[in-house]
């Protein structure tokens, strides 16, 4: 099996602080990996440098082949956990940008994301509330055809309702020649979708593997094997 | 890059209508006081063209800033666009901005400042003169804004923090244009010759100091080694600005 995603020895450092300490990862396409890990280990830093919007400080990652840039960008489908969203946008703007500048967005995915996650075309971006921009976020992001899905806390800040909601979009809108990689800490939520896990901890990968394999070499799931790791 | 222009101009489109009506109504305003303020008039006018191309030239800045520091940078540089197709496109859309600022502010201080519309004004206007002086602002516009950027960006690049980078960049900018200062008067005072375009032909009888064009007696010039030093100034200061963005930048 192909992998989209390699990366050797990552490493990522800020002056005196070791955010990344030579992180090895492949995922694998078809395949949804969980990247597990508290506050601080390194699984954001991690995703932006696959996104390429940090620059690693030693070592190499690999998309599709390619080191970051203009191309792997293209494939690369990333959901940051922050509001990144032009606050002068509507709704329907949001997607047209999207739209004109990736060739892999469809529009009509996207106008039926949009209704599955009740979202009002003309509302105003500064208008919605945390969990309305999430979707919002989710709506643009599912609705490419990527080859690599990277989201960042796609849970975060929404309400169990919305959690199922989004996880079922995640899950219905996932097509097997693409892969993805999530982080979130409402592991117990989202495990169920994981086809692979790597705990990271102090910019390290400490372990990895098959979710099922580990649940049943471990007996326990993988939300207690996280708080096993971590504890 | 047109579509990142087309976004950049929608995003800015009320701010630059909001100074255009600022500018245009308290003209008007001017212009009903023309003949009790008498000179306050004209100075008052060109106190607000000025005013208004230094807001709409530091915005243009603010939204450089604002994609380095804050979360739209995720919207920007997760764009599959090369560093050359950011930097273009923030310079035209910058320019383009100016330019209707200073054009509208121009155009209402003559109003303000000509007694009459004469058609004479356009039958006088020469247009080498006028192809000169765009061509002359065009170039100080992009000049200055990819001095700037360039310091942003290594700025961001080389330290980390909002308040430091942003304080580097300005410490880069001092130096930078200091420097450039002090290589220009050596150049213009080692190669004097200027190019003049009136006539096609090269006289070193003036030195200019500090600047690539002038107009005096009818006449329009260039200093030779002076533009080929800013030529090489802004290509470097581009090529350099581009690839930090594409292999250096990391956003926080």
């Amino acid at each position: 099996m192909d992998n989209i995603l390699i990366s050797q020895k990552i490493c990522k450092s800020y002056l005196n602080k070791k955010a990344l300490q030579g992180v090895d990862l492949e995922i694998a396409t078809g395949k949804i990996v969980g990247l597990l890990g508290p506050n601080g280990s390194g699984k954001t830093t991690f995703l932006k440098i696959a996104a390429g919007i940090l620059h690693p400080s030693k070592g190499e990652i690999l998309i599709d082949g390619q080191k970051p840039g203009v191309y792997t960008k293209s494939i690369v489908s990333y959901l940051p956990d922050n509001e990144y969203l032009l606050k002068w946008m509507k709704v329907k703007d949001a997607v047209k940008y999207f739209k004109d500048f990736y060739s892999d967005f469809d529009e009509k995915k996207a106008k039926e994301l949009l209704t599955f996650m009740d979202l009002d075309e003309d509302s105003s971006v500064k208008s919605l509330s945390k969990g309305m921009k999430e979707k919002l976020k989710l709506t643009l992001v599912l609705s490419r055809n990527a080859k690599l899905y990277i989201l960042d806390e796609p849970l975060g800040g929404v309400d169990p309702t919305a959690r199922e909601k989004i996880l079922n979009a995640i899950v219905s809108n996932f097509s097997a020649n693409s892969s993805m990689i999530i982080t979130t800490h409402l592991v117990n939520d989202i495990e169920r979708i994981f086809d692979d896990v790597a705990f990271i901890s102090g910019g390290e990968i400490v372990l990895k593997g098959n979710a099922e394999e580990l649940r049943m070499e471990r007996k326990m799931s993988i939300d207690e094997l996280y708080r096993e790791v971590f504890k | 890059m047109f579509k990142l222009i087309k976004y950049e101009l929608r995003a800015n489109f009320l701010k630059i209508i909001g100074i255009c009506v600022i500018v245009i109504i308290a003209n008007l305003f001017l212009m009903t006081k023309k003949g009790s303020w008498e000179l306050a008039v004209p100075a008052l006018s060109s106190i607000l063209l000025f005013v208004a191309v230094t807001v709409i030239f530091t915005s243009s800045l603010n939204i450089m800033s604002k994609y380095l520091y804050e979360d739209s940078g995720y919207l920007l540089f997760t764009l599959p666009q090369s560093g050359v197709s950011i930097l273009s496109s923030r310079l035209i859309t910058a320019l383009i901005q100016i330019s209707i600022v200073a054009g509208v502010s121009s155009l209402m201080f003559y109003l303000n400042v000509t007694e009459e519309i004469s058609s004479l004004f356009f039958k006088n206007i020469k247009p080498g003169l006028v192809i000169y002086n765009i061509f002359n602002y065009i170039c100080l516009v992009i000049y200055g804004l990819t001095i700037i950027y360039f310091c942003m960006v290594i700025g961001k690049v080389a330290l980390k923090g909002k308040k430091l980078g942003k304080l580097g960049s300005f410490i880069i900018f001092v130096i930078l244009v200091i420097a450039l200062g002090w290589v220009s008067v050596k150049i213009t005072t080692l190669l004097p010759q200027n190019f003049d375009l009136s006539t096609f032909k090269i006289n070193s009888n003036e030195v200019i100091i500090n600047s690539d064009f002038t107009i005096s007696a009818g006449k329009y010039e260039f200093n030779i080694a002076q533009s080929i030093l800013d030529i090489i100034t802004f290509a470097g200061l581009f090529m350099s600005t581009s690839y930090l963005i594409d292999k250096k930048l990391d956003l926080s």
